[in-house]
């Protein structure tokens, strides 16, 4: 079943610089389409500033488009924001976190935000500490935490709760080898009990290792899309003189070039 | 709706205790020895009876809530948490408001404690066997000029935040205008010719206080209201997010 619905979305930015076009605006999205159907872990993929960060902002209603339709559970994400926001989880490329609260009021605080009564709050924040593997350390002020401590405080932020979508936005960045695995592990688990996850990351082991289909951007536009096989074949033909099998990265650098964004 | 504002001014809450129980606290404390002991004492029986109690009451108000106001949405800018509020369920007026009576209770919770507090030097010293308190129009005076103030300070202070892209760029910005605040009117009245001036010292001293009170009370009042409409009309979500 289709749960998210991207369909030949624009979005334009007015900047300054030497980057706009003609109309002084930027294309972070361009003419895009994608869908993804229920309880699958979907990757996008594409180097720094290719639009990702901006596609999870139109799939959330943070950002209007400005053409195309957009549609998550059959929703629109700007008129519908109200019924929508109680079945998305989101964690944005910075732990949106606390410094000066502790573990424990920086889920109290989301649980106050969707969950009714004191009792549910105060269960579902033990559980979600538990989950990350945080209840020990949950009376410390966040500004004390190493970078993996708020990343996995982040995502357990954003299924307190329990969304039906998780967006996480470069959930591994800053992350540690060992912190990194954790966070896919829990995003494994999310996929298993059904709930679709739209990762965004240019972390090819990453994508590789979670990812059930990956969409490959760059400039804001599509430039491939399938599973890490088809993907991974699509590009074999080419290249198989020099490798036995190509990796993502080898794919990943073919569809989008060596070039730095910077 | 008051649910999710009170839910806002709650997580606020926890914020400004978790920053004042570090080394922070000490600019309440100071604040409340000053306002609160020192300069009651200094002024004595006047403290209790002279309308610059009025006065004192607006700006300590609005000096307070200045220095908080400006981490309002800037601060959720710069600790990378506005993007998550802005996708929860909470709407703009609940985000608003819950941040404006956050800062307006602490600009006036304070300065009415201070206040209160001062009662005790003052009678200690001057009360001479009877209680000195302030007079029943005056606690009105003080309560209408706090809150105008306060909120003066909170409405203007959203508005320069949701703005700048740093907490020192708004504080910088506030501080400014604060300062022109204070500055203007004074130097203003300086500029007037000396007959002017002389009508004017006039005016004021024939005036009646509570009369001049309740206008500069509506007179900020109109101005919160204004500053107020402009922050709500300002506070759109893609737009905060492009910024």
């Amino acid at each position: 079943m289709e749960c998210i619905d991207f369909n030949s979305v624009t979005k334009q930015y007015n900047v300054k610089g030497k980057h706009k076009n003609s109309n002084g605006k930027i294309t972070a999205v361009d003419n895009l389409s994608f869908s993804i159907d229920q309880g699958e872990i979907f990757g996008l993929l594409g180097p720094n500033g290719s639009g990702k960060t901006t596609i999870v902002n139109l799939l959330t209603g943070l950002l209007v488009p400005d053409k195309g339709k957009i549609r998550v559970l059959s929703l629109d994400p700007l008129r519908d924001w109200k019924r929508l926001r109680y079945s998305f989880g989101l964690v944005p490329q910075e732990s949106p976190l606390y410094p000066e609260l502790n573990a424990y009021q920086n889920l109290e605080f989301q649980g106050a935000l969707y969950l009714k009564s004191l009792k549910k709050i105060r269960n579902r924040v033990e559980h979600i500490l538990e989950l990350v593997e945080l209840k020990n350390r949950a009376s410390e002020k966040i500004k004390n935490y190493s970078g993996g401590m708020k990343r996995r405080l982040a995502i357990g932020k954003a299924l307190l709760h329990e969304p039906e979508i998780i967006f996480l936005d470069e959930p591994t960045l800053g992350v540690d080898v060992q912190g990194s695995h954790r966070i896919w592990d829990y995003i494994k688990m999310l996929a298993g009990q059904g709930k679709t996850v739209l990762v965004t990351t240019n972390v090819m082991s990453e994508a590789e290792y979670l990812c059930g289909r990956l969409l490959i951007i760059d400039s804001g536009k599509k430039i491939a899309e399938g599973t890490v096989d088809e993907l991974k074949s699509s590009l074999g033909k080419e290249e198989i003189i020099i490798r036995k099998k190509p990796s993502l990265d080898d794919v990943f650098l073919h569809y989008t070039g060596r070039n730095l964004r910077d | 709706m008051i649910n999710d504002i009170l839910t806002v001014m709650w997580k606020e809450i926890k914020e400004i205790l978790a920053y004042l129980s570090g080394r922070s606290k000490l600019s309440p404390m100071i604040f409340v020895g000053v306002f609160g002991i020192f300069l009651p004492l200094q002024m004595g029986k006047t403290w209790v009876e002279s309308p610059m109690v009025l006065v004192y009451s607006g700006w300590a108000a609005l000096f307070l809530v200045n220095s908080i106001i400006a981490d309002s949405f800037a601060g959720e800018r710069e600790r990378y948490t506005l993007e998550t509020l802005l996708a929860s369920r909470l709407s703009d007026r609940a985000i608003l408001f819950g941040k404006i009576w956050v800062a307006m209770a602490y600009g006036c919770g304070m300065t009415w404690l201070s206040l209160s507090i001062a009662l005790v030097p003052v009678n200690l010293m001057y009360g001479q066997g009877g209680l000195l308190l302030y007079p029943f129009t005056a606690g009105l005076g003080i309560a209408g000029l706090s809150l105008a103030g306060a909120g003066l300070a909170a409405s203007a202070g959203v508005l320069i935040s949701l703005r700048a892209a740093t907490v020192r760029q708004a504080q910088q910005t506030l501080s400014i205008t604060t300062m022109l605040l204070l500055f203007v009117p004074v130097f203003g009245v300086q500029a007037l010719p000396s007959g002017w001036k002389a009508r004017l010292v006039e005016a004021l001293t024939a005036a009646d206080i509570t009369r001049v009170v309740i206008i500069a009370i509506g007179l900020l009042a109109v101005l919160d209201i204004g500053l107020l409409a402009i922050a709500m009309a300002r506070f759109r979500r893609a737009r905060l997010i492009l910024n």
